[in-house]
């Protein structure tokens, strides 16, 4: 005999809404449930990341399936009183057709939900993240269980062959075959490790596949340690990262209350544990020999391939990693089979993406879509399109180690290898959509600027070389580069993607040849013409007063910061380009439309 | 050990399947360029010099860490890996301290050679330097990051070879620097002055602390009796900075580049170590015989000493009194030798050419000294002598031979075997099996204390007695039979320890060997050959025969381990702790 | 932890929790607004709720909507059978809140006395 309640009232606890209050609204929640009295009929859980991120905190009332988005405090009072006891959703906040007479589907027609689908995810939105039980109940462990009662190690790892599973970290390697590599070593001790150190900027997918179903990946750990004979595992955590840190640790130690991890596991006699390693603060760790350095207490610094990892890794012993999404979708290609997950996606790259959409785009957040979906259908139909209704320029994949897809490739169907012709690659799944205002020789410039601070320093083709091709960029996007400058950006460019000893020197140089393939004409502005198109590089604009439609109301020159604008009644007002900062604000408070950059 | 077939650049050949491809290609006359690899100290792959074309792979790969396999194909030689490698050693080059002129390493630098050989006709990407710190605070070492090129072989001789890891690399990318923990001054850390990071550095950025100055102007001062004395690693290295072959044995051409320099006096540290020998000799039989501290520990290796005083205080007490040979004989000069030469101590001027850095700091000590006046005035490593000699013009590779000095010239081969690992203990033992079983040795070659085996045992039959000893060479080695020692699991009566991998021919002080040529040739074995060869080569071949000795016992000192003795042959320790 | 008592932990959460699952299906919609709070629509939805736990029926949502401006009917109960079948009840009380669930959502039978509208699924 158990109590049931009418409704759940799901509230993200992801780091975005948690840092706008979410747990305040989930406090607040229970306040009023109470002062209601409906304390015993309805309850407020916590959950994972719902994926629309640009309208957080979000909430979520069940069994209606009603989303609220961008909830305050002070909503909480009225959705409780209005929706939850009266019957009557609060319309102003409610996601979807607000209008539509059956509120059971009015996220139904919403592109950003009906054209996603949620494999890795399947969880995030749906559980209690620190409750085992929940997960459960969503199938959860049912994987484990078939695994180690009905199958033998190497039929693991063949069905997660036949899956066509492909490393979601960014490199793409399939992982059946990187299981089966580790699996035929012949060893006293192998380590299975997740890489959760997610270092891509803008990339938080698997932040919130650790903050909303962490048990998937414990499961799925277990089930690959079970595949190549190791009993234990890592998750290599980026410290930045605290609440996943903390949902991961709950799931830990829930997993080890109830035997599904440690000794004897459903009596199967497979013993597996895992341990939580903090990282401290490099990219680099994101790198597959420097996350085994770093868990080794070494300063986290690559290692020369061969020896690969899977035959010696960790403390030299072969060792299998794997990224938080992969193994996200471990469980659900056992539970549903190989055969359904290669149904999905394209020839060659099978199952669905996570992309962490951020930039200029109306739905900034986390989606999921099967593989071959195009750029085209993810910017717009998902994406919700450019703000401002400014025009796409390009969309960046791959992070510091990617590069950018121009307009004229929108309907690429994305996956690993088309990616990779365009020269870009699919990275860990951060996109990042530009539009016409943004400069391209300043988005390489960002991407440089991140790759030198992150740089770690032991080979100096990344450590002195990235730092060239950063400095020859700065001096291009201040106006004093020359042609001879971009000759050099290409010698440097080839030979750090040739000699640098690691996968981050490797692909430093991609954000640069990447723009220069598609936006060359941008660069010769820089060098040649000292102009900068899109309007972003201070150094080459300046901010004109047209004489023709200044009035002289001498507004601009009461807000300029740097008092650079002189002028007097009757007379146009001229800007003093010496003196001028170029913060725009002239230009924002004329009431005529007189100020231009130029 | 099986056999693989690999091509390398199109040329068919077999090799170990234990090989990396740089091994390989030696094989097969292919001398790939490398910066940063050393032999079995620093193999790492970070300096991408060695970058080379592996078929199958998407990127270059170092030649000196990738193993080889069945079927590897390799090509050293194409356009795009020339081009690699030129483009990263402009970027070294556009990020280092370009003052070759003034720098001590011009003409003995593996970044110049590089260069050259690579044909580095223009430096494309200047941009920023990256500073660094100098750091000449400590007495012996002197770091200057400016210069520095990253290749960690430093950070992986303290840490890993010598077990003193006291410098490490710091910050991150272009800000990398080899440091210190919180930057402090090599003279604030544990750091055991053995210099074996300048012996391993390919560039100019860690040298020795250079104090031929002091002993020019010494030797210009009127007033002052200026006599230098010669370690027994000097003479079989100091060769090399004059062209010639390792472990050449120029011993008369050095004293006699010293009297061209103008000493008074040039005398053999040799002789010293035969002094040596009878104190730690009685001391170790008085120890055996009285049932005190074992096993006794030697203490002529500085570096060794301050290691000990760091990590292992508790094991002073088992470490020699002996003052180290050079201080013994700037003890005697400075009594003795000043009695009978009617000079006052005040105005004798001892310098020491060493193999050693680890000196510079010993000679520093206040125990050292007698009445505020120290026995050894000023260290020498042999580079520096090398300097002062071209400095004067004297052409080092004509001279004639010249003998040591008298009155205090004679050493006997035992004091020459002081410079390799396993001599200590070899001259030691030559002595007291003799005096212990009152009966002279058939065979005074002791082989078992010989050779580059880290850690090397013998038992030698000293009349009743089994003398059970020990020699360990480097500070890793020390640290692992201390630790031994400690838990119980080995027993000695009599342990040699030198700081230094090889003994104090391998010293921090010692010619410096670029990689290319102390990969494939050990020159601890070379060297060592040499004063092996010194020691065969000489008419008294052990210490209590030698004449000097006696007479020196006769007039002087009364007998080893008398009160005099200890007055000014013999020292204390004290524990230090680790930074300051 | 054996297979068969993980089995039984999901068995009971999923019970817990069907209620997040997009369920076509089996719901009551329960007309309450200010008029149908007045009317007592709340002591028949908690009515409901109680015969609901009392027999462990995990698979009926219930859902509250806003006034449908039949004041004089009120409480109205929408029951929306698996196959769409909607039928109303009007005026209805707690205990008939008990007839409801035991003859209509139990064994599947419409109480044809109480039934106003019905459209078929």
């Amino acid at each position: 005999m158990h109590f049931l309640y009418r409704s759940h009232v799901m509230v993200c606890g992801g780091t975005g809404c948690t840092s706008s209050n979410s747990e305040k609204i989930r406090a607040e929640l229970d306040t009023k449930l109470e002062e209601y009295g409906l304390q015993d009929e309805i309850k407020v859980f916590k959950t994972g990341c719902f994926g629309l991120c640009a309208e957080g905190p979000i909430m979520m009332v069940y069994p209606e399936g009603a989303m609220y988005t961008m909830v305050k405090v002070e909503d909480v009072d009225e959705i409780v009183r209005e929706h939850l006891l009266y019957g009557r959703p609060v319309k102003r906040l409610l996601a979807g057709d607000k209008e539509h007479m059956d509120i059971t589907k009015a996220l139904d027609s919403v592109a950003f939900f009906n054209k996603q689908m949620r494999v890795a995810l399947r969880n995030c939105g749906k559980i209690n993240p620190e409750c085992i039980d929940e997960y459960i109940a969503f199938d959860g462990y049912k994987a484990l269980e078939k695994v180690l009662t009905q199958m033998k190690p190497q039929e693991v790892i063949d069905e997660v062959n036949k899956s066509g599973l492909r490393g979601r970290g960014g490199g793409g390697f399939p992982t059946g075959l990187k299981w089966s590599f580790a699996a035929r070593q012949v060893g006293d001790q192998k380590y299975v490790c997740c890489n959760a150190d997610e270092g891509d900027p803008g990339a938080f997918m698997d932040r919130s596949v650790l903050e909303g179903d962490p048990h998937s990946v414990i499961e799925a750990m277990t089930i690959a340690g079970y595949a190549i004979g190791s009993n234990q595992g890592y998750v290599y955590v980026r410290a930045e990262y605290p609440i996943a840190v903390k949902r991961l640790d709950i799931a830990i130690k829930q997993a080890r209350e109830y035997g599904l991890l440690g000794k004897n596991i459903l009596e199967s006699g497979f013993d597996f544990d895992i341990e939580i390693r903090l990282g401290a603060g490099a990219f680099v760790c994101g790198e597959e020999t420097a996350l085994m350095t770093s868990i080794e207490g070494h300063r986290g610094e690559p290692r020369p391939r061969p020896p690969f990892p899977a035959v010696k890794g960790l403390w030299q012993k072969p060792t299998i990693l794997n990224n938080v999404e992969t193994y996200a979708n471990i469980p659900v290609i056992f539970l549903k089979g190989a055969d359904w997950f290669s149904s999905i996606g394209t020839e060659k790259s099978k199952g669905t993406k996570v992309f962490a959409l951020g930039g200029k785009i109306n739905n900034v957040g986390l989606v999921e879509v099967p593989m071959g979906t195009t750029l085209r259908e993810i910017v717009y139909d998902i994406g919700g399109g450019i703000p401002k209704g400014k025009k796409f320029k390009a969309a960046q994949t791959g992070g510091p180690s990617g590069g950018c897809i121009p307009a004229e490739h929108l309907d690429t169907p994305i996956d690993y290898d088309s990616l990779i012709q365009l020269g870009s690659m699919m990275g860990s799944g951060g996109l990042i959509v530009m539009d016409e205002d943004t400069c391209m020789v300043d988005i390489a410039k960002f991407f440089l600027e991140f790759t030198v601070d992150e740089s770690c320093g032991k080979c100096p083709p990344c450590r002195i070389g990235t730092k060239r091709m950063l400095e020859i960029l700065t001096r291009i996007t201040e106006g004093k580069g020359t042609e001879e400058d971009i000759e050099k950006l290409e010698v440097l460019a080839k030979n750090i993607k040739a000699s640098a000893l690691c996968g981050l020197g490797q692909t430093s140089p991609n954000p640069i040849l990447s723009t220069l393939k598609y936006f060359k004409d941008e660069y010769i502005a820089h060098v040649r013409d000292k102009k900068c198109p899109a309007g972003v590089c201070k150094s080459m604009l300046h901010y004109e007063i047209n004489p023709e439609k200044c009035k002289s109301c001498g507004i601009c020159a009461k807000v300029c910061p740097a008092s650079c604008i002189k002028g007097e009644k009757k007379v146009p007002y001229v800007i003093d380009t010496d003196k001028c900062l170029k913060c725009g604000a002239c230009m924002q408070k004329c009431p005529f439309g007189a100020i231009s950059k130029v | 050990m099986a056999m693989v077939n690999i091509t390398i650049d199109g040329k068919q050949l077999q090799v170990p399947d234990s090989y990396t491809i740089l091994e390989a290609a030696r094989e097969a006359g292919v001398n790939i360029p490398t910066l940063c690899f050393l032999k079995e100290i620093n193999e790492i792959g970070a300096c991408r010099m060695c970058v080379v074309e592996v078929k199958g792979s998407r990127s270059l790969q170092a030649a000196c860490v990738y193993p080889v396999a069945e079927g590897l194909t390799v090509n050293t030689n194409t356009p795009d890996v020339r081009e690699a490698r030129k483009v990263t050693l402009e970027l070294i080059l556009s990020n280092h301290d370009k003052k070759c002129l003034t720098c001590v390493r011009n003409k003995n630098c593996e970044l110049q050679t590089l260069s050259e050989e690579l044909n580095i006709k223009d430096i494309r990407f200047e941009g920023e330097e990256f500073k660094g710190i100098v750091d000449d605070l400590s007495p012996s070492i002197v770091r200057d990051s400016s210069k520095c090129i990253l290749c960690r072989r430093c950070v992986s001789m303290c840490k890993n070879v010598q077990t003193v890891s006291v410098i490490d690399t710091m910050n991150r990318g272009f800000n990398t620097i080899v440091t210190t923990a919180f930057n402090k001054p090599l003279n604030e850390v544990p750091c055991s002055n053995c210099g074996q990071c300048i012996a391993v550095c390919p560039v100019g950025a860690l040298r020795e602390k250079d104090d031929t100055d002091k002993v020019w102007k010494a030797l210009s001062n009127p007033d002052l009796h200026v006599v230098v004395q010669t370690a027994p690693a000097v003479r079989v290295a100091i060769g090399e900075e004059f062209g010639l072959p390792i472990g050449s044995r120029v011993t008369g051409k050095m004293v006699e580049a010293l009297k061209k320099l103008g000493f008074a006096k040039v005398f053999d540290t040799d002789t010293a170590a035969d002094l040596t020998i009878m104190e730690e000799g009685t001391e170790l039989i008085h120890r055996i015989k009285e049932g005190g501290k074992l096993p006794l520990i030697t203490s002529c290796s500085p570096g060794w000493i301050k290691f000990c005083e760091h990590n292992y205080p508790d094991m002073l007490d088992n470490l020699s009194s002996c003052k180290s040979p050079h201080e013994m004989f700037g003890a005697v000069l400075k009594s003795y030798y000043a009695k009978e030469q009617g000079i006052d101590p005040k105005n004798i001027y001892v310098v020491s050419i060493m193999p050693c850095t680890a000196k510079k700091y010993e000679a520093n000590r206040e125990e050292l000294s007698n009445n505020g006046n120290a026995d050894v005035d000023v260290v020498l490593t042999t580079r520096e002598l090398a300097r002062m000699i071209k400095e004067a013009g004297i052409e080092f590779n004509n001279l004639t031979d010249a003998e040591f000095d008298q009155p205090m010239g004679d050493a006997s081969g035992a004091g020459v075997l002081f410079g390799a690992t396993g001599g200590v203990m070899e001259a030691a033992i030559r002595t007291v099996a003799e005096i212990l079983s009152g009966e002279k040795l058939d065979n005074i070659d002791i082989k078992e204390v010989r050779g580059t085996e880290g850690i090397k045992e013998a038992e030698v039959k000293a009349g009743d007695l089994i003398l059970k000893a020990a020699v360990v060479h480097g500070l890793g080695n020390a640290r692992k039979l201390i630790e031994s020692i400690q838990k119980g699991e080995k027993e000695y009566h009599f342990v040699e320890i030198m700081g230094c991998p090889g003994g104090c021919v391998n010293g921090g002080g010692q010619p410096i060997q670029p990689s290319r040529i102390r990969s494939w040739v050990d020159l601890r074995k070379e060297r060592a050959k040499a004063i092996y060869e010194e020691d065969r080569d000489s008419k008294i071949r052990r210490s209590h025969e030698n004449p000097i000795i006696k007479k020196l016992y006769d007039e002087y000192f009364e007998k080893p381990g008398s009160h005099k003795s200890h007055e000014l042959l013999h020292t204390h320790y004290t524990p230090k702790p680790p930074y300051i | 932890m054996t297979v068969s008592k993980l089995d039984q932990i999901r068995k009971e959460n999923m019970s817990k929790l069907k209620i997040r699952k997009n369920q076509e299906g089996r719901k009551i919609l329960i007309g309450m607004g200010e008029c149908g709070m007045k009317a007592g629509a709340r002591e028949v939805m908690q009515g409901f709720l109680k015969e609901f736990n009392a027999n462990s029926i995990d698979d009926v949502s219930v859902i509250l909507t806003n006034c449908e401006n039949k004041c004089d009917l009120e409480p109205i109960v929408h029951v929306f059978d698996k196959d769409g079948t909607k039928t109303s009840y009007v005026n209805v009380t707690p205990e008939m809140a008990k007839e409801i669930v035991d003859e209509h959502i139990i064994k599947g039978g419409i109480i044809k006395k109480y039934a106003v509208l019905q459209n078929v699924g």
